[in-house]
């Protein structure tokens, strides 16, 4: 007896292709087997990988956001400050939930949530890693991660398909970075990395060594604050050569991402690009939920062995802001 | 188990659409920053570094029937309102351009006024700064909301763009 209607061939053959390109796009961000994708690594491996990687970078990410909101509250009190504590204090009782598996849905909707106020009340200053947060947030959850139940699909399966949406989203933002900065043009000639020099000293110190020193006092001595000043524009070889490297790496770093055979060289890649961007810029959040998420393109589970590594890190960024919040501001 | 696979692909088809407007709206973030000058480092566009963070000036001007266009300063406790307004139209304008107009700061300096000054026209001026792409020189563009003195106030709107040449 037919309870529900057969659906037409057509529609069938349509949903079937649909889902057959999905499954190929996203397949390009699967987690790559150790030595590549000749060997033959059963399938029930690479998910329970997967499973276990998808599990530790859950508990960073709550940790990052627990730390962080928890910042918030110091160390002076701001309008709003009750606020500031509340949010402190949710965010590690979802932390707290993420370690009781039975909790493990709950703690991501609650963090959602959290990240969902937080965008409300910054907004529109929201910043772009606190978008991130929540982004990597709902794939988790979008991704059916916690779900237990027939509906759960294979052990793995929904972590799988979780790391491979946050991989994708990682390339996809690395890319436009690059995108971006051929759209706006203030990089073939120098003209963003000369105004950063002008403005900001730690630019300077990163960045003042491409050109000779008469260049680069010409260029500190210019006030970007007056109409007519300039040009931020050097020809210094050097200068224009890191310039143009800056976009040409965003746009390549995803492809080699992508690719099993470079996977591992464009992590370090990015890690360090990254790396030497941080240490003028000083967004260490920013920073850390990066190489969190980078490090999801290990082909082994790289989460296992240097989540002790977060665990300091975010301790003594807790610590820095409680005990001596002006010895740094961690954005 | 043809239910938990239906599930599962049902689960990608929604991951994918997140994908696809994640991947989307990147370009519309590049067309926003042209047409509505918003800000390149804010609203999820990825692109930060793409040119300097300049704050817009906001400058408001009284017509003074007897002594002209002055401008006010919105000092005083009278202005308090007025100056929270201010405050919170900069913040937002910064970021979305000349998608937020200043009619709630208006209204607010126009009640902040003395009675006898509330029908005069008021001038709001936003002062963008950027670097010209073609100089590479400091440039400047002013827009101005004019309010007219009239129990609805109307906005009239110039935008002018003053080259580094």
């Amino acid at each position: 007896m037919r309870t529900k209607p057969r659906p037409e061939p057509l529609q069938v053959n349509a949903l079937q292709r649909i889902d057959d390109a999905i499954a190929a796009v996203l397949g390009v961000f699967r987690s790559v087997p150790p030595g590549g994708e000749g060997q033959a690594a059963a399938a029930g491996s690479v998910l329970a990988m997967e499973r276990d990687r998808c599990r530790i970078f859950e508990r960073i990410l709550l940790l990052h956001l627990a730390v962080r909101m928890g910042t918030m509250a110091y160390p002076d009190p701001v309008p709003g400050s009750l606020e500031a504590w509340g949010l402190g204090l949710a965010a590690t009782a979802a932390l707290a939930l993420g370690f009781w598996p039975p909790a493990r849905r709950a703690a991501l909707a609650l963090a959602f949530v959290l990240l969902c106020g937080l965008l409300w009340t910054t907004f529109p200053q929201t910043s772009n890693h606190g978008f991130l947060e929540l982004w990597c947030v709902l794939l988790l959850l979008a991704s059916g991660v916690g779900t237990s139940g027939a509906g759960a699909g294979a052990p793995g399966e929904a972590e799988a398909l979780a790391l491979q949406a946050i991989r994708a989203s990682l390339a996809i933002v690395l890319f436009y970075t690059g995108v971006q900065k051929v759209l706006h043009g203030t990089y073939f000639g120098g003209d963003f990395l000369a105004i950063e020099v002008a403005m900001k000293p730690e630019f300077a110190k990163v960045f003042g060594w491409l050109a000779s020193p008469e260049e680069i006092a010409r260029i500190e001595a210019l006030d970007p604050s007056v109409v007519g000043a300039g040009p931020f524009r050097t020809d210094a070889p050097l200068f224009l050569l890191a310039s143009n490297l800056v976009y040409a790496f965003e746009l390549v770093a995803p492809l080699l991402l992508v690719w099993p055979r470079t996977r591992r060289w464009a992590v370090l890649a990015v890690l360090a690009f990254t790396a030497s961007i941080q240490s003028g810029a000083r967004e260490f959040f920013f920073g850390a939920l990066l190489v969190n998420g980078m490090l999801l393109y290990w082909p082994r589970n790289l989460h296992a062995r240097v989540w002790p590594v977060f665990a300091l890190f975010y301790v003594g960024l807790l610590f820095q802001r409680v005990f001596a919040p002006d010895a740094l501001v961690a954005r | 188990m043809t239910e938990p696979t239906n599930r599962v692909r049902r689960r990608r088809r929604r991951v994918a659409v997140l994908l696809l407007l994640f991947t989307a709206w990147p370009l519309v973030h590049y067309q926003w920053t042209q047409h509505y000058r918003t800000s390149p480092w804010k609203l999820f566009g990825w692109a930060m570094y793409t040119k300097p963070r300049y704050v817009p000036t906001v400058e408001v001007y009284r017509y003074d029937p007897e002594l002209g266009r002055r401008r006010l300063a919105l000092a005083g406790p009278e202005f308090a309102r007025a100056e929270a307004e201010w405050r919170r139209f900069v913040e937002w304008s910064e970021v979305l351009g000349t998608l937020v107009v200043p009619d709630a700061l208006a209204q607010e300096v126009r009640s902040a006024l003395p009675r006898r000054s509330r029908r005069d026209p008021l001038e709001v001026v936003v002062l963008r700064f950027r670097v010209d792409r073609t100089t590479a020189k400091v440039a400047v563009d002013r827009e101005t909301y004019f309010y007219e003195a009239k129990p609805r106030a109307r906005r009239g709107v110039e935008e002018e763009q003053a080259g580094a040449g």
